[in-house]
């Protein structure tokens, strides 16, 4: 799995590309974690390029999912497809996650949310 | 005609109508009466045969040998322990020696007519000896003493009225044949009323209670699996145990002691409270607590010696409600430090090894245990059990090996879960498989024999891996054991562990879950599911394979979640299949998944085959197609058929 971040104005950008499963799920987790130390609000993560997702990365979603709720930060997570679309489904979580759509749709959505 | 006026005016029609409302009335409440309904209608049946025989010999002294039989009953619904029986043995000697003597005085006419008002003087003194039982029962002695207490004194008053009523007019006047005789009728019927809203009552307590030790052993999981993630010290986690124990059954102290590897012995690990030693100690030492504690600490207890021992080695529970009565608290009698009045011990018994004992007493007289108190124990020394085995384990490896073989222990913790041995039964065949992947753990399913021929099927995946979820898993299966026998809901069984798992767990610990329950007889299958992979299911009669599913999100995300309950009613030769990730997302050597399709291909080959024989394809075929590439999760899978119904 690799992850990269870019900016679009004050919204912060998570590429995972890859497979997010039990060795390396926890990457995203202290990642997200670091940037809410440093006050960073508010977060897209793009599931574009992620092949295959296990329960351990659906763990890590969630994780990250509540910590920003809680915080009140704002959480859109866009381009859900494929298999990954397919365990969310499964786990019926579909409502619980942020699923904005495409990037440009979330990161608007971050956006207009005061 | 004149036949049958007199028939009716004698009242007899009447009061045989009132004694068949009577059966019938304590027929249609039959399971709230529970154990007190063979002597209620007892108490029916004699006064219907009494009106039906005082029609044909209108005798006033077959009257009153009946009604000694129908006190005789109450009697006995008061006394059903082993001791009252030797009671209950001389009163039937006396009622015989009574009837006899009846018999016989009808046949030789001994006695002086007119003597036969004087007769009521029997069942007045009866009426006295139930008093006597009725005011004996207390907290200590009698499960339903609160039914007891109300109805005491309107039941002994009424009676002893209406004799004495008898004695003044005589038992076969007509104030007595038409007032005082039916009324007798109704304090039968008082009686089974109150006892119908006692047991309501009753078990609307039991469900209360029930919630109560959920909360309860919520809090205890709690406490220790924070006492876990600190640092993993036993004698800490130990003292956790002894105190929610003792804070939850409100004892007055508690212990924990454990046998010693080598020797027979057991020794104390953790003391709450005062918990004054249960063998004799010198009146030096009881003069002060402190030496007293001191002593018992340093006490080791030989197996099978003093009642802690004799609990460690046979292994069993032991209950005093009222140690006043018991000899093997025989030093723990006066009223000094060393006094015990009530105490539960709980043998911690883990794959049939026997760890130690937990034991609570109270000192105070007024506070004796509760059965409540006894079944939340029982829960947490179940729990205690398997959590200190693991911990043991864990202590151990983790002493001679490096952390990272956390992994293999948390699988060894996996295997003692699952349940080792499938219950052969008559009306379904169910097969099991279980791999664990090296490295990872968060499968669980199980199997459990339910009261009422009922069948629970428990299968779950908790993400994540190592020891903190095989300790999610522990949880799950202790829920899952406490709530199963009492459930009738399979979506109130999975509220309630996600109740006891969401915000207490780590969210990326959650886990998926279906949780089923199946009734033996009529074939019906309860299906609730948290999120877990749907239900396979393929109906003989259709051919067709289905799949089923029900609302709810994983179990542990939020204490609120709401789950769905489908209910299907399964025939002959039907098969359900219920699987974890691991099956159908094994790889090849290409990296291809199996697939669900797969496995779809696999039943339909299989659907003339048993249980065992479905699974064991499903391997095959599984193995094939893996060859040697590595397993990457636990693979679970669980097949039940049907072999037969109860119809009708």
């Amino acid at each position: 799995m690799e992850l990269k971040i870019r900016k679009s104005g004050e919204v912060y950008i998570i590429d995972v590309s890859g497979e997010m499963d039990l060795y390396n799920s926890f990457k995203i987790k202290d990642l997200v974690q670091k940037m809410i130390n440093k006050k960073i609000s508010r977060y897209v993560i793009n599931l574009n390029e992620v092949e295959y997702i296990d329960s351990s990365g659906i763990g890590a979603l969630i994780y990250i999912c509540s910590t920003i709720k809680k915080l009140e930060y704002k959480l859109a997570i866009a381009n859900v497809h494929g298999s990954v679309k397919k365990v969310i489904e499964l786990t019926k979580l579909t409502s619980y996650f942020p699923l904005t759509g495409n990037l440009k749709s979330s990161v608007e959505s971050i956006r207009s949310k005061g | 005609m004149s036949y049958i006026i007199e028939y009716v005016q004698s009242s007899h029609f009447l009061k045989i109508i009132l004694s068949l409302f009577l059966i019938f009335y304590i027929n249609s409440i039959k399971d709230q009466l529970k154990d007190s309904y063979k002597w209620l209608l007892r108490v029916a049946v004699l006064l219907i045969i009494r009106e039906i025989l005082l029609f044909s010999i209108p005798l006033s002294s077959l009257f009153i040998v009946i009604e000694l039989f129908v006190l005789r009953e109450y009697i006995a619904w008061l006394n059903n322990t082993e001791n009252e029986k030797k009671v209950m043995r001389t009163l039937n000697i006396l009622l015989g020696i009574i009837t006899a003597s009846w018999a016989v005085n009808l046949y030789l006419n001994i006695l002086p007519e007119g003597t036969g008002r004087m007769v009521v003087i029997l069942p007045m003194g009866m009426t006295i000896l139930l008093m006597y039982f009725l005011y004996g029962k207390s907290h200590y002695n009698s499960t339903v003493y609160h039914l007891i207490e109300r109805i005491r004194l309107p039941f002994s008053i009424s009676l002893i009225f209406l004799y004495l009523f008898m004695l003044l007019f005589g038992t076969m006047s007509s104030f007595s044949v038409f007032i005082i005789q039916p009324l007798l009728m109704f304090l039968a019927f008082y009686l089974s009323v109150n006892l119908q809203k006692n047991n309501f009552n009753l078990n609307t307590s039991a469900i209360s209670g029930l919630e109560e030790s959920m909360s309860s052993l919520f809090n205890f999981m709690f406490t220790i699996s924070n006492a876990i993630q600190d640092n993993v010290d036993i004698d800490d986690v130990l003292q956790n145990v002894v105190k929610s124990s003792i804070n939850d059954c409100n004892a007055s102290g508690g212990a924990i002691l454990l046998a010693d590897e080598y020797d027979d012995v057991l020794k104390v690990r953790a003391v709450g409270g005062i918990f004054p030693p249960p063998y004799k100690i010198s009146s030096m030492i009881k003069s002060k607590i402190e030496a007293m504690e001191e002593n018992f600490r340093l006490t080791h207890i030989k197996l099978g010696e003093t009642i802690l021992g004799e609990a460690a080695r046979d292994g069993k529970p032991v209950f005093i409600r009222d140690a006043s009565a018991d000899s093997r608290l025989i030093n723990n009698q006066n009223q000094d430090v060393q006094l015990i009045n009530s105490m539960i011990i709980f043998p911690l018994i883990n794959a049939d090894r026997i760890l130690g004992v937990l034991a609570l007493v109270q000192s105070d007289k007024r506070k004796p245990f509760t059965d409540n108190d006894f079944n939340r124990l029982k829960t947490f020394s179940d729990y205690t059990a398997i959590t200190l085995n693991n911990l043991f384990q864990y202590v151990q490896i983790m002493e001679k090996q490096e952390l990272e073989k956390e992994f293999g222990i948390a699988a060894d913790i996996q295997k003692e879960l699952l349940p080792s041995k499938m219950p052969d039964l008559k009306y379904v065949n169910l097969a099991p498989f279980s791999k664990p992947a090296k490295g990872i753990s968060g499968d669980y399913y199980d199997m459990l024999q339910l009261p009422g021929d009922r069948l629970a099927l428990v299968i779950c995946d908790v993400a994540g891996k190592g020891l903190p979820a095989a300790l999610v898993m522990v949880m799950i299966k202790t829920i899952v054991n406490l709530v199963a026998p009492m459930a009738n809901n399979s979506a109130t069984v999975l509220s309630w562990i996600n109740k006891g798992i969401a915000g207490k767990v780590s969210l990326d610990r959650y886990a998926t879950m279906s949780y089923m329950i199946y009734h033996l007889k009529t074939g019906k299958l309860q299906y609730s599911n948290a999120a877990h992979h749907p239900l396979l299911y393929y109906s003989s009669r259709e051919q067709r394979l289905s799949t089923l599913d029900t609302e709810g999100i994983p179990i542990g995300l939020e204490a609120n979640a709401i789950y769905g309950m489908k209910e299907i009613t399964l025939e002959k030769d039907d098969i359900i299949l219920t699987y974890t990730d691991g099956i159908i997302e094994a790889l090849n050597y290409s990296g291809k998944q199996f697939g669900f399709k797969s496995l779809v291909k696999c039943i339909h080959q299989t659907t003339e085959y048993s249980s065992r024989q479905i699974v064991r394809h499903i391997q095959k075929v599984l193995a094939n197609f893996e060859e040697n590439a590595k397993q990457h999760d636990d693979q679970t899978l669980m097949v039940m058929k049907v072999l037969t119904k109860d119809e009708g």
